[in-house]
């Protein structure tokens, strides 16, 4: 059972949301450490006051009994991860078919030193280098003066290659706007490289907030058909462009269906376009993705159902672009210094402490 | 709103967006009360000119060629009924429609556009290297059978340890998956976490050029 | 009954449209495109009264805790006029506000902030001495590697040790990860989704 932080309900263990008022539970369970009986929360793969590792069996309960009007209304996950346990006082029944209120038990104190994960409690000065170094790397392309147009331009010859000139083609944008920093110029760039090859981009999109980067894509490109939003992710794209007698709305009926390109953050993004629509159209398909979907969608390409698949990250090494993107790879080189570092004093903290 | 005015905004949101790594602060939770409320709206109004307005326009113009999407429209009413009225009991209908054929596309669509070309790839990928002679090809087609199979067998085998009852076979699959095939997913964990970190840094990059941008332009119509 | 008719409609629906994709007939098609049409428009609906039950919770958890509604307030409050406000731009101009003067920077900010986050919970997991940790270690830092532009401008192998990586081991793996996904967790995902969202029995049907 677990104990709402909010109205005080009591729902199952297995609930992630109340029953009642719907607050979020998961910073009601703490995994107890075996080694030492510190709570700490499920996220937490060490125990904050030794370091131990948590094994996963280690479930208990527990609820806020005091203070709950200091819980936030929008819960935060990043405060699970920083702030470690919540300032307010907890109360811990280990009993799960007792009322908790007969079997509570008083935690021990938790030293306000320890509620920091386990990177903050490097030493000062290592800690103090390793986020000098993640800053670093972030101003690193800014340092060099990485060309971005050179990564654009290796972009729009790379995945434009085999379109025909004058021809139209489907851009799905699958992103949102998260990912814009990351995908938006080579969409840009992209869209450029039709218009100059004469070629009619039609625009659509079927991520639900994919709408923001798409209309500022369309009112770019005076040429390009915006064809909006597809609801229903797989289930609409499906109906609008994979069945031969599915009810086409007017505006989707104008879509090419021979040859498309899907610039995308995940890869669910380019799957439901392959699985849906490809299947059955056999149309020819290039991706450009995220750094995050490439590797995921090599077997599309080894199975040759995407015809081209590329990120910005796989840009980067062709040949022409590598000298113009130094300040990327010092950066990159200072985010490994920064991981490998950082694990292996972790570990030897934690070797110190006895805790492994 | 003049379009000048987007850079400030987007400025003044980043940057509280961005005062979270200095610790939990007043700033961050009004900015993210605020960007979760518009995300919410925007999404929800895209759904409704997306799903609704076009086919209730379709119905009016039209109604006797699209009468069964006001019978659709009807049954749908039932749901947001439902929602506002848990007693009600008229959501069984449009929520069995809703999840049959949700079910049906992801289910039809995974095998037909995934299942079956990634199969035919794996046999496809064994026989030339049974066939050919060139050392390379074999190695690699043996390589890429092996790894496929040892994966699936530690998922087959999760959870569970190798019975003494057991046949050769079903050992040899079993410790196939506990080293090879727990290796390979292990590894190809680290990368694809490594393919995360890549794309976040790139955001992180063009947030920190964003805002040297944005200063200067303020800058330079302040001088 | 309730739920006798949610699984009659799922089951007659689901086998239709599943039909459609493997035999073709003309009146299987115009069945299934029907369907398909009007569960768009539940899930238009669908999207409604999951938007109305949200403020509703919103609401309540408002009236548990008085400390946090400014918060909930100003995230109501803009739901409701970016709903409003994108609804009845028929020039998109306001849309084009609220896209890029709010959700790309905004999201954009999340996602970089993000990025620390992803640094450290990282460095938790790695940092653990056990095998299992030390070959996640080594993926990570032979994919970050092996994407450095600078390695590849030194060491033009690197590109080739880059593809052989990606094209045989990890094609392999991710290969069976795609046959596990359509073999097993999407079925697995579809049944747990289909019995979540059974009615459950009216108090007339309780015994």
């Amino acid at each position: 059972m677990v104990i709402c932080p909010t109205c005080k309900a009591h729902n199952d263990s297995k609930d992630h949301r109340c029953s009642v008022c719907g607050g979020n539970l998961a910073g009601a369970r703490l995994r107890v450490c075996p080694n030492c009986g510190t709570p700490n929360l499920l996220c937490d793969l060490y125990c904050i006051q030794c370091l131990q590792l948590l094994p996963a069996a280690e479930l208990e309960t527990a609820a806020f009994l005091k203070d709950s009007s200091s819980a936030d209304l929008t819960p935060d996950p990043l405060a699970m991860v920083t702030q470690g346990l919540p300032e307010a006082r907890l109360d811990f029944s280990p009993a799960q078919t007792h009322d908790p209120e007969d079997s509570a038990q008083p935690l021990p104190p938790i030293p306000a030193e320890s509620r920091l994960p386990a990177l903050l409690q490097l030493p000062c000065g290592l800690r103090l280098i390793l986020v000098l170094l993640l800053l670093g790397a972030c101003l690193m392309p800014m340092v060099w003066r990485d060309d971005p147009q050179a990564l654009a331009d290796q972009a729009v010859a790379e995945v434009l290659e085999p379109i025909a000139p004058n021809s139209t083609v489907l851009v799905a944008i699958e992103y949102g706007p998260a990912y814009a920093g990351e995908l938006q110029p080579m969409a840009e760039a992209l869209l450029d490289g039709l218009t100059e090859r004469g070629t009619v981009s039609v625009l659509v999109t079927s991520h639900p907030l994919g709408m923001a980067n798409l209309e500022r894509l369309a009112a770019g490109h005076e040429g390009a058909v915006n064809l909006g939003y597809v609801l229903g992710g797989a289930l609409g794209l499906r109906l609008m462009y994979g069945q031969p007698s599915g009810c086409m709305p007017p505006a989707a009926s104008r879509a090419p269906l021979g040859q498309m390109v899907v610039i995308a953050q995940s890869p669910v993004g380019v799957q439901r376009w392959l699985e849906q629509v490809q299947s059955t159209q056999r149309m020819q398909v290039l991706a450009l993705v995220s750094a995050q979907a490439e590797l995921a969608l090599e077997p599309y390409r080894a199975s040759s159902q995407l015809s081209r698949l590329y990120s910005p990250a796989s840009l980067a090494l062709q040949e022409p672009v590598q000298t113009a993107q130094t300040g990327w790879g010092v950066g990159l080189g200072m985010l490994l210094v920064v991981i490998v570092a950082g694990a292996v004093s972790i570990c030897l903290l934690a070797r110190r402490r006895g805790a492994l | 709103m003049p379009a000048n005015t987007y850079p400030i905004i987007g400025l003044v949101l980043t940057v509280a967006i961005g005062s979270r790594l200095l610790g939990r602060n007043v700033v961050f939770r009004v900015a993210l009360s605020l960007l979760l409320g518009t995300a919410a709206g925007y999404g929800l109004a895209m759904l409704l000119r997306g799903a609704l307005v076009p086919r209730i326009q379709l119905i009016i113009q039209q109604p006797r060629q699209y009468w069964h999407l006001g019978v659709f429209m009807l049954l749908g009413l039932g749901l947001v009924v439902q929602s506002l009225w848990p007693k009600a009991a008229v959501d069984e209908l449009p929520l069995g429609i809703l999840a049959g054929v949700v079910s049906a596309v992801l289910l039809a669509g995974a095998l037909a556009g995934s299942g079956i070309p990634q199969l035919r790839v794996l046999v496809g990928q064994t026989l030339p290297g049974i066939t050919t002679s060139a050392w390379p090809d074999i190695l690699r087609a043996g390589l890429m059978v092996i790894g496929t199979l040892a994966v699936l067998a530690a998922f087959h085998r999760s959870g569970s340890s190798p019975s003494a009852s057991l046949g050769w076979l079903a050992k040899s699959w079993s410790w196939l998956g506990r080293t090879l095939g727990r290796g390979l997913l292990l590894f190809s964990g680290g990368a694809l976490y490594a393919g995360l970190l890549m794309a976040l840094y790139r955001i992180l990059v063009s947030r920190v050029d964003y805002l040297q941008q944005t200063v200067t332009s303020i800058l330079e119509v302040l001088r | 009954m309730r739920r006798t008719i949610y699984y009659l409609a799922a089951s007659i629906s689901g086998l239709l449209v599943a039909a459609s994709y493997l035999v073709r007939a003309f009146w299987l098609d115009q069945a299934s495109a029907i369907l398909q049409e009007g569960a768009l428009i539940l899930l238009g609906f669908a999207g409604i009264a999951l938007a109305a039950r949200a403020a509703t919770m919103v609401q309540r958890r408002i009236q548990h805790n008085p400390a946090a509604r400014w918060y909930g307030g100003l995230a109501i409050a803009a739901f409701a006029v970016t709903l409003v406000v994108v609804l009845a731009d028929g020039s998109g101009t306001y849309s084009g506000l609220i896209g890029n003067a709010i959700l790309l920077p905004g999201l954009g900010a999340l996602a970089a902030v993000a990025f620390f986050y992803l640094v450290q919970w990282g460095l938790q997991l790695i940092g653990l001495r056990l095998a299992s940790a030390a070959l996640l270690a080594l993926g990570t830092i032979a994919a970050l590697l092996l994407a450095n532009p600078l390695l590849a401008a030194y060491w033009p192998a690197a590109e080739t040790v880059r593809i052989w990586l990606i094209e045989v081991p990890l094609a392999a793996v991710l290969r069976a990860v795609l046959l596990g996904m359509v073999i097993w967790g999407i079925p697995q995902g579809v049944r747990s989704a289909i019995v979540a969202l059974a009615p459950r029995p009216s108090d007339q049907e309780q015994p």
